[in-house]
């Protein structure tokens, strides 16, 4: 019963980069409809485990893992799994905003399309609820056959979120989203997570703690491949179990 | 590798030394008040609480009141209320400029609780002196009706919290809740005496009510010893206790 209130859960999961081992016996439970923050020094693994979830390490020569990894109780680490399918279940947002070099309405309808939907109407409705989902609508809704590139760096980021709500996923990934943008771009970003996790999972990698602070409801420290500590996040801020977890967040690292 | 916070940290450490002489500074202004009222001392009790506004802050306009003389000089209130303030203003700027968390945020949250508290104290130690003015020079009835060993008490739970909070030592505040009991204990004891002596003797009464706003006064202060005594225990583990 339990399992169901996670959307996604890792058991013993190591994975490694050729000799390199870049996750550690990793037990981590993802709840539904929260925001999990992965914190750690670079380097210990939260990028490689959020693509784990999605399988983008699978584009990784000389990648290989152990372990399990279940999206919603099922396991997606074997070949069976459509990765396609679960790409489009789990959606990711990079670092750097990364729009097609098209129109800001072609960048929505793009996965849409891409996964055989041709009904005009029904890419509008998409784009729309996309772009409204993204908090980017009102910004773009005149200017919707204009270029992608021609917007800020933070309306670019929501527009990347706006195309990945746009083939409906349930869980959101994102690998550092706001690192380069501005504080306001930064904070409409962290409104936005905040309103997702109504209808989504969010997974968000920060380096930023006062982010993860404010956004997460959960909050796992990782470093040198393990997940050293996992717990809510007022707990991890407030008073971490591990003094390696408080020596981390206080900056008191050697 | 250098640590990324070393001089927060260092900024952190000097902060709590800085607490914590404020707050000995205001158990002192606590301890000699109570030592002015209890030798019926207006000078000592000037120098901390300045005069009685009405009639001693300008010489020889007493008007039959007690002459209180005041030198120019701060009194010690004054210093107490300013202090706090730039202590105050020290943590908020600790907190908007570092974004502490975990240890650290909880050690500038014990400063900021005890900064108030040791404010409070001060400010009841002037309480008392403004206590002193009101009865005439000479002896105290009745021993005091057992007011100076409820202040032993009262100063002695707030050295042991003020020690902890330098220390972490939470071996020094363990007994507090026992402590607190007797406090109460007293307090009730010192009200009931107070009412029978005043009964008894109509003309105790300026002595009788002066201890009994005392009484109370002693009685806050050992519950702002209990309340920085959980501020210390949250500060060292993280836990919030219920101390009494």
């Amino acid at each position: 019963m339990k399992q169901q209130n996670n959307a996604l859960e890792t058991q013993t999961l190591n994975l490694y980069y050729g000799s390199t081992q870049a996750l550690i016996d990793v037990d981590i439970q993802i709840p539904k409809n929260k925001v999990t923050a992965l914190i750690g020094p670079s380097g210990c693994g939260k990028s490689t485990l959020l693509r784990c979830f999605n399988r983008m390490n699978d584009l990784i020569p000389d990648c290989s893992l152990s372990g399990s990894i279940l999206y919603h109780g099922e396991e997606i680490t074997g070949r069976s799994t459509d990765v396609v399918e679960l790409r489009k279940r789990i959606g990711m947002v990079f670092q750097q905003p990364n729009p097609f070099p098209k129109s800001i309405y072609e960048n929505v309808i793009y996965g849409p399309k891409v996964h055989g939907m041709k009904d005009r109407k029904e890419l509008d409705a998409i784009a729309e609820k996309s772009l409204k989902g993204a908090a980017i609508w009102e910004e773009v809704k005149d200017r919707l056959h204009d270029a992608a590139r021609g917007l800020s760096g933070g309306q670019q980021q929501r527009l990347c979120i706006a195309r990945t709500l746009s083939v409906d996923p349930d869980i959101i990934l994102m690998d550092e989203p706001c690192s380069a943008l501005d504080p306001i771009a930064t904070a409409k970003i962290e409104n936005l997570i905040t309103e997702l996790k109504e209808e989504y999972t969010v997974v968000i990698v920060t380096h930023n703690m006062q982010q993860a602070a404010r956004v997460s409801d959960y909050t796992g420290f990782m470093y040198m491949g393990r997940l050293i500590e996992f717990d809510t996040t007022s707990v991890i801020f407030e008073r971490p179990k591990e003094e390696l977890t408080e020596n981390y967040i206080t900056g008191r690292f050697g | 590798m250098i640590m990324m916070k070393d001089h927060f940290h260092k900024e952190i450490e000097e902060y709590q030394i800085s607490v914590w002489k404020y707050s000995i500074f205001a158990l002192k202004m606590l301890r000699d008040s109570f030592e002015a009222f209890r030798s019926l001392d207006r000078e000592l009790a000037c120098e901390i609480a300045g005069g009685m506004e009405s009639h001693c802050i300008s010489c020889g306009t007493s008007d039959g009141q007690p002459e209180m003389h005041q030198q120019i000089m701060v009194p010690r209130k004054v210093l107490l209320g300013l202090k706090s303030d730039q202590l105050e203003e020290e943590g908020l700027m600790l907190i908007a400029l570092n974004q502490p968390v975990a240890s650290d945020l909880r050690t500038i949250s014990c400063c900021m609780n005890l900064i108030n508290s040791s404010e409070r104290i001060g400010r009841y130690g002037k309480d008392i002196c403004h206590c002193t003015y009101k009865l005439p020079r000479g002896i105290h009835i009745h021993d005091m009706v057992g007011l100076p060993e409820m202040a032993a008490l009262s100063i002695s739970m707030l050295e042991d919290a003020i020690t902890a909070f330098r220390t972490h030592d939470l071996r020094m505040i363990s007994g507090f809740s026992e402590r607190d009991d007797v406090i109460d204990q007293m307090r009730y004891a010192i009200y009931e005496d107070c009412i029978r002596i005043m009964e008894e003797d109509p003309g105790t009464i300026p002595y009788c009510a002066t201890y009994l706003l005392i009484d109370r006064y002693l009685e806050r202060c050992a519950d702002h010893a209990c309340k920085t005594a959980e501020k210390i225990h949250y500060m060292v583990t993280g836990d919030r206790v219920d101390i009494r």
